[in-house]
């Protein structure tokens, strides 16, 4: 099986929508990442993330009711699919192999 | 609860917000306006506004994608808008759309139906006279040969032509493949055995005939058939007159009981498409006379073929010089000056080419020859008539699809709620059309397969009125169920569209909340001003043709034309004519007998004449009668100046008497004694004029009477005509008595008389047929158009009927409410009125300009015709309108 390549920023997206759960949509999504990582993201490279994170499968979507708020236009609800689960585990794995892999050392160094 | 002032009151940049409507990403348009909104919301609330618009406007810029199409398939795919469950859905629809709404699908096919049926019979006989001639192979490189002559400004054109010019041009031009002459040989005796009949359509002609044109064989070799003389060719249907189902070639014919022909071939009978026809061919070789080099002479047609891709107007030039060479110098023997001279007067003679295929349609308009040079056995057409026709059946298919589009946009109501419910459910626009278009489509095959029906039913007596033989040939052409469909495709469109189009913009909320807002449409107005237009154009049409005719049948000729009674074969009785004569004369009930030349008939021979002694001075062209000294007694035409010829003048056979036309023509006051010169290359004769006599009709009144020259001499034989004055109370005994005293002279041939009246008729038997057709084919037109219209009443009617309850509770009276559900048709048609009238005069005088003698288009014929289409109008609209202004206020009102 092709090995799909996880970016970081896709992976910090996935993960917050991750960590979203149920209300995972563009706005959250942005808020979420602002505060939980302190850097300032643009709504455009989040969405444009959801999108692809979407097209590769690791995102599934679905259209909520109706609002009352932002003109009544609907929004856009993210989970994460099997698939995106998977790929988040492999990244902390490979993550923790490496981690793991370090000199006693050169860790005492970095901590 | 107090609420804090909320960022929600700001508003995005408009201009950020529109870019990303138009630009965004169609997919997800929706969540990330929203998103952007609810951002911006926090971005105020966070940053504050202006940040917040830098914020808001940067990600929109970011996020457009100008190119983007959307590529996503929606979750809900909706069924393809012609795929079959679809499909049926339309089907379903429509023929319950048709059997909910009886009354109007019937008006509706009818019309369409009758509109369809009419338009393809006009087709079916456009298409026939439009494929004249084009049977034979080589068709379009076949050329007639016609003579253009301009003498004293005085314009003619001959299709007949001199002996020599077809083999002249053969020999002299490479371009020209081949040629043919065809001459009338005249009416003759023919024999075999026991079987004796007298034969008028027996032509000569070369031996090349069957190469020019295309006509098979049953027995004999055509490339042979006419080469030696004495050879014969006939047709079919007359082997099987003489010779019953034998093989005739080889065995002969007697012709006048003198000459034998040999039978060299039986061709197939003419095929009704062709220009010419006859019922014999003799070979051209049995008279080698026909070789001398006289080039004024004009007594036969001369088609020429030329090689394929040939330009035909460098070898017209060509042959105008040719002939102008071998014509020059007989020009110059007979008028006795030279031809330059002749030319320099600005005078022409020269050769030109008719291509063969448009002989028939366009002899007469565009080539103005004039019938008088064909000869009998040509058929002429006249292309005016196919464009009459061709724009009469595109009226009334337009009538027809007019009442369809009103009829569908008036019923719109009752759809409203369909289309509506369509579209909340998620039909789109487009997907309406093409519903409702279907439904037109399917209609419009119902009313064209009615209309086939109907074809069937009209083409008998359609044919009957056209002689012809037209049939629809469904299935043995293999374009015309092909061209039926395409045909029903186009008139369903054209039929559809508008409705389809008007029925589509219906939007859902209104219509299903409160019904489709009653509006005047002007659109409606427009189509059925435009029917009405039309029917208007037609019935003036129609009644100034039937005013015309009837003027013809009424005009003083000059001469009195009620009881005469003209024996046309009389040149049987040959010698035999002038005892016959003088027995006629015997009973008292025959008051005096003529004999004449061809009168009253296409092909009045005429000639050049030169008036007083030759000076140079130019000939003038004038129709030439042979006629006895009974002549004026007979017809009873009064003598303006001398006296006609008498029987015991000797002198009289070199005399000539002149028309007043002919007094103009040689422009002279005092024309008696004058010395008239008949043109000939043969030695010219001089004749002396010793009467003029009143102008009278001698042809048909298409044409002013023409300078004519009688002559007292035998007459020719071959269209030699008994003219008989009878007495007013004593038809039948006079036709007993002629015909009896006929057998007692003349035994193989039948008398064939016929009043004059009648003969003088049938010179405008094209325009009776027209008439006839213009009549039937309006009256199918106002029908059409009146079915729309009655759909229409009963439609407006049964929308006011509140209405009219209510004017008629508060006291209306029956003729008030009348008045108020007819003003609204009464105007249409008055308006129609108004358009159609410039439109039918101005069509009307061209076609009247065919006639020499034509009546004025006066004012009442406009008057009549508004009151017709009042009338008619009113008269369909009343019966609903009345029904309406009857019923009891309470039925209508009580349903509320």
């Amino acid at each position: 099986m092709k090995r799909t390549f996880l970016g970081e920023f896709e992976e910090v997206v996935l993960l917050t929508v991750a960590i979203l759960d149920e209300g995972a949509y563009g706005v959250t999504v942005t808020q979420e990442i602002e505060q939980k990582t302190g850097r300032a993201v643009g709504f455009s490279t989040v969405h444009t993330t959801l999108q692809r994170l979407e097209e590769k499968g690791f995102l599934a979507s679905h259209m909520g009711g109706a609002t009352a708020e932002r003109g009544g236009r609907r929004k856009r609800f993210f989970t994460i699919t099997a698939a995106g689960r998977k790929a988040l585990a492999e990244v902390k794995q490979t993550r923790e192999q490496l981690w793991n892999a370090l000199p006693p050392e050169t860790l005492q160094l970095m901590v | 609860m107090p609420q804090a002032p909320s960022p929600m009151h700001y508003t995005p940049p408009r201009f950020a917000t529109w870019l990303l409507e138009l630009f965004g990403h169609p997919d997800t348009g929706e969540e990330v306006q929203g998103d952007l909104l609810e951002l911006y919301v926090y971005w105020v609330a966070t940053v504050g506004k202006r940040k917040a618009d830098w914020r808001y406007s940067w990600s929109v810029l970011k996020l457009l994608r100008p190119l983007a199409g959307s590529s996503k398939k929606e979750q809900y795919t909706p069924p393809f808008s012609l795929g079959p469950a679809m499909l049926l859905n339309y089907f379903k629809i429509a023929y319950r759309n048709l059997l909910n709404n009886k009354g109007f699908s019937v008006i509706n096919i009818t019309g369409l139906a009758l509109g369809i049926a009419c338009s393809i019979v006009l087709f079916l006989f456009i298409l026939d006279e439009l494929n004249f001639d084009a049977f034979n192979k080589k068709a379009s490189q076949t050329y007639r040969l016609y003579v253009h002559s301009s003498i004293n400004n005085e314009e003619a054109n001959n299709a007949k032509t001199a002996p020599p010019a077809g083999p002249t041009l053969v020999q002299m031009l490479p371009e020209v493949l081949t040629q043919t002459r065809i001459g009338y040989f005249g009416g003759h005796e023919l024999r075999y055995k026991d079987k004796i009949f007298r034969e008028n359509r027996i032509y000569t002609a070369d031996s090349t005939y069957f190469d020019v044109f295309t006509l098979p064989f049953i027995h004999g070799d055509p490339s042979i058939a006419l080469k030696n003389p004495n050879s014969i060719v006939l047709t079919e249907t007359m082997a099987r007159k003489y010779f019953g189902q034998e093989n005739p070639t080889g065995k002969s014919l007697l012709v006048d009981g003198t000459n034998l022909y040999q039978i060299t071939g039986v061709m197939n009978d003419f095929p009704d498409k062709s220009h010419f026809h006859c019922d014999f061919l003799l070979s051209m070789s049995t008279y080698p006379e026909v070789n001398q080099q006289n080039w004024l002479q004009g007594n036969y047609s001369t088609y020429i073929v030329l090689k394929a891709g040939v330009d035909p107007t460098r070898v017209e030039r060509k042959m105008k010089q040719a002939v102008l060479g071998r014509l020059g110098p007989d020009l110059e023997k007979a008028l006795g000056f030279s031809m330059q001279q002749f030319l320099a007067n600005g005078n022409v003679f020269e050769y030109r080419m008719q291509p063969l295929l448009s002989i028939y349609l366009h002899a007469k308009r565009q080539y103005n020859i004039d019938p008088n040079t064909e000869w009998g056995g040509a058929r002429i057409g006249d292309s005016v008539y196919v464009y009459i026709f061709s724009v009469v059946a595109l009226f009334i298919l337009l009538i027809a699809v007019i009442n369809f589009v009103n009829l569908s946009t008036a019923r719109s109501e009752k759809r409203a709620k369909e289309v509506g419910i369509r579209k909340a459910i998620g039909s789109s626009r487009l997907k309406l059309m093409g519903q409702f278009t279907t439904e037109s489509i399917l209609l419009t095959g119902l009313s064209v397969l009615v209309a086939l029906f109907l074809v069937q039913l009209m083409l008998p007596g359609f044919n009957q009125i056209i002689g012809r033989q037209l049939t629809l040939p469904l299935f043995t052409h293999a374009y015309t169920i092909p061209a039926l469909l395409a045909f029903t495709l186009i008139v369903g469109l054209l039929a559809g569209s508008y409705p389809a189009f008007f029925l589509s913009s219906f939007r859902p909320v209104e219509v299903l909340k409160s019904g489709v807002q009653k509006r005047k449409s002007s659109i409606r107005s427009l189509l059925v001003i435009t029917q009405f237009s039309i029917s208007i154009t037609l019935i003036l049409g129609m009644i100034i043709i039937r005013n015309q005719l009837g003027y013809l049948q009424h005009k003083d000729l000059g001469f009195n034309k009620e009881h005469l009674l003209s024996i046309n074969n009389a040149a049987a009785l040959g010698d035999k004519l002038k005892p016959f004569k003088a027995e006629l004369l015997k009973n008292p009930a025959i008051l005096s007998v003529s004999n004449t030349s061809l009168l009253f008939a296409n092909g009045i021979p005429g000639s050049g004449y030169l008036f007083g002694k030759r000076s140079g001075s130019d000939p003038v062209l004038c129709q030439y009668l042979d006629v006895d000294a009974d002549f004026v007694k007979t017809f009873a035409v009064p003598l303006k100046a001398g006296r006609f010829f008498s029987n015991d003048r000797l002198a009289d056979s070199t005399a000539v008497v002149i028309n007043e036309a002919a007094l103009h023509a040689f422009n002279t006051n005092s024309p008696l004694d004058h010395e008239l010169t008949e043109v000939d290359v043969n030695g010219s004769k001089t004749y002396r004029i010793i009467g003029v006599i009143n102008d009278f009709n001698y042809e048909s009144l298409h044409r002013q009477v023409r300078p004519l020259v009688f002559h007292l001499s035998p007459v020719r034989q071959a269209a030699s005509i008994l003219t008989i004055r009878i007495q007013p109370n004593a038809t039948k005994n006079a036709i007993n008595y002629i015909e009896e005293t006929w057998q007692r002279f003349e035994k193989t041939d039948q008398c064939h008389y016929s009043f004059l009246d009648e003969r003088l008729a049938r010179l405008y038997e094209a325009e009776q047929k027209t008439s006839i057709i213009a009549t039937v084919f309006s009256a199918l037109a106002i029908f059409i158009a009146c079915l729309g219209l009655f759909g229409l009443a009963v439609f407006i009617t049964e929308q006011r009927t509140k209405e009219i309850g209510i004017r008629k509770v508060l006291g209306a009276s029956i003729a008030e409410i009348l008045f108020l559900l007819s003003r609204q048709f009464i105007a249409w048609v008055a308006i129609a009125i108004l358009i159609a009238s410039p439109i039918a005069w101005y069509a009307m005088s061209q076609w009247l300009d065919n006639f020499a003698y034509r009546v004025d288009i006066s004012w009442w014929v406009f008057v009549l015709a508004a009151f017709l289409a009042i009338g008619i109008a009113l008269l369909t609209v009343s019966f609903q309108s009345i029904k309406a202004a009857l019923a009891n206020p309470i039925k209508s009102l009580r349903s509320e």
